[in-house]
């Protein structure tokens, strides 16, 4: 043994002095060389078990090996044999139907029956100019698209550019009206063209109808009332034909759909709104009292709206400025 | 039924009493000597378990034995060693835990205890070993060497550094 110095001897003699003075725990004590043996039996199973699975895995995979065809030797060019055929590819499997089929629905009711169809259901990819037809009444149309891109409907004589939403890959119908904000088409002949890019996939129709049922009948009139604004149909941003009154006015509304609409005058002054027009549509009578030429609706492009301005003459100012 | 050296084996076979009455029986100097090596009571359960288990396994022959308890020391400080390789292999202990003060045993420690286990802790497993078999245990240095399963020119050289770390860490001159 070798000499280690007094005082680290010492300490050295303390520390084993605790260390031995600590008692073994109760586990080893009680050894039970069985079950520690069944516990290294365990781990022998499982191994196996391992071992047998994959053994199993390359069996399947030699398996699968050999039920493939094996390459003929290539023959050598010398001896002019024809070269191995190239392989053949199936055709790439067709896209999924994710277009609705005929007739999309409107809002899950399809067009009305007394609607008439001016352009039947027509499916595309890329830009296309449809059918030429002639309004009489309140176009609309339905459509679905596929792809990276969105759909822009534009007149060719320029009256007409409406542009719909993106496209997506979960494509599903939606309706549009197309005949502008505050009348209806008529009398002469509309050509209209699908502008989009070039891989989206689409599906159009539109209908016509004199009188667009979709919306509720906005409150009657008051007797005396007199329209400034007849109904107007609208989806999304539009502005009314302007007027001219210096009075109070009455502005009967409905809209339908997410967000919430406001109209404002010319000035850019709020003269009423909605916070959320709903699934299930929302409306109702504001007036305004003020100087006025224009009316602008800020809504949704989803929003769906209808809109009639009237004024009576009992109102408080009742002066046509003309 | 007899077995040799006057152990008597169970009826399956299975050297139950036997084994019980020469290793079980040694099992708290084991973990002394194990504690003493690894510094870790977890650790050192763990290497007295695993030399019970081989000395189980090993029972045929070493029940033969005339120095059975030599055998026990080899193996398990052969386990303590290899033990605190893998562990020092895989990272462990962290260096920040060696600095560490951990809740003091039973009974608490002084203030010069704590400067021992710290010391003790910054020793190697080769020192660890060869101090406490040749300071604490009386082994010579060439029986160090034999149960370390090394030179006794090693078992020196570990001596001197340990105790020289030692001495360092406890500004012991």
């Amino acid at each position: 043994m070798i000499d280690i110095g007094p005082r680290l001897d010492s300490e050295l003699r303390a520390k084993f002095d605790r260390v031995e003075a600590e008692n073994p725990p109760q586990r080893l004590m009680t050894f039970q060389p069985t079950a520690t043996r069944g516990h290294r039996s365990l781990n022998a199973i499982v191994g196996l078990a391992a071992i047998a699975v994959v053994a199993a895995g390359i069996a399947v995979f030699a398996l699968e090996l050999s039920g493939h065809p094996r390459p003929a030797p290539t023959p050598s060019s010398a001896q002019g044999a024809p070269l191995p055929s190239m392989p053949v590819y199936s055709p790439s499997p067709p896209l999924p139907q994710v277009i609705a089929p005929v007739p999309m629905p409107v809002y899950g009711t399809g067009f009305p029956a007394s609607w008439h169809i001016v352009i039947p259901v027509t499916k595309h990819t890329g830009s296309a100019v449809l059918p030429a037809f002639v309004p009489a009444g309140w176009v609309y149309v339905q459509y679905a698209c596929f792809g990276t891109g969105h759909l822009h409907i534009v007149s060719t004589d320029g009256t007409l550019s409406e542009s719909f939403r993106s496209c997506s890959s979960s494509a599903h119908p939606v309706d549009a009206q197309i005949s502008g904000a505050y009348g209806p088409l008529s009398g002469s002949p509309v050509v209209l063209k699908v502008v989009t890019s070039p891989s989206v996939r689409w599906e159009i129709v539109l209908a016509e109808t004199a009188t667009p049922s979709t919306l509720p009948a906005l409150p009657a009139l008051p007797a005396n009332a007199k329209v400034l604004v007849p109904v107007t149909y609208g989806l999304g941003v539009a502005a009314l034909p302007s007027f001219a009154y210096r009075s109070f006015i009455h502005i009967q509304w409905w809209c339908s759909g997410p967000g919430g609409i406001t109209v404002f005058v010319s000035n850019g002054h709020q003269s009423m709104g909605a916070s959320d027009c709903g699934s299930d549509g929302v409306g109702g009578t504001v007036n305004y009292a003020g100087p006025r030429e224009t009316l602008v609706v800020d809504v949704n492009p989803d929003n769906r709206w209808e809109i009639r301005v009237y004024w009576q003459p009992g109102d408080p100012t009742n002066n046509p400025s003309g | 039924m007899i077995a040799s050296a006057g152990l008597v084996t169970s009826d399956d076979g299975t050297p139950d009493r036997a084994f019980e009455a020469v290793v079980v029986a040694d099992v708290r100097r084991l973990f002394a000597l194990a504690l003493s090596i690894l510094d870790d009571r977890g650790e050192a359960e763990d290497a007295v378990q695993e030399t019970l288990l081989k000395a189980w396994r090993a029972w045929d022959s070493l029940s033969q034995m005339d120095r059975q308890a030599a055998w026990l020391t080899r193996v398990c400080v052969n386990h303590c060693i290899s033990r605190r390789r893998m562990l020092r292999s895989r990272g462990w202990p962290w260096p920040g835990l060696l600095d560490r003060a951990g809740p003091p045993p039973e009974g608490g420690h002084d203030a010069e205890g704590v400067d021992m286990d710290r010391a003790y802790g910054r020793l190697s497993n080769m020192q660890r070993a060869a101090i406490t078999l040749n300071y604490r245990h009386g082994y010579s240095v060439d029986e160090c060497a034999a149960l370390m399963g090394c030179r006794p020119g090693t078992v020196r050289t570990h001596l001197e550094r340990g105790l020289a770390t030692l001495r360092k860490e406890l500004k012991d001159d």
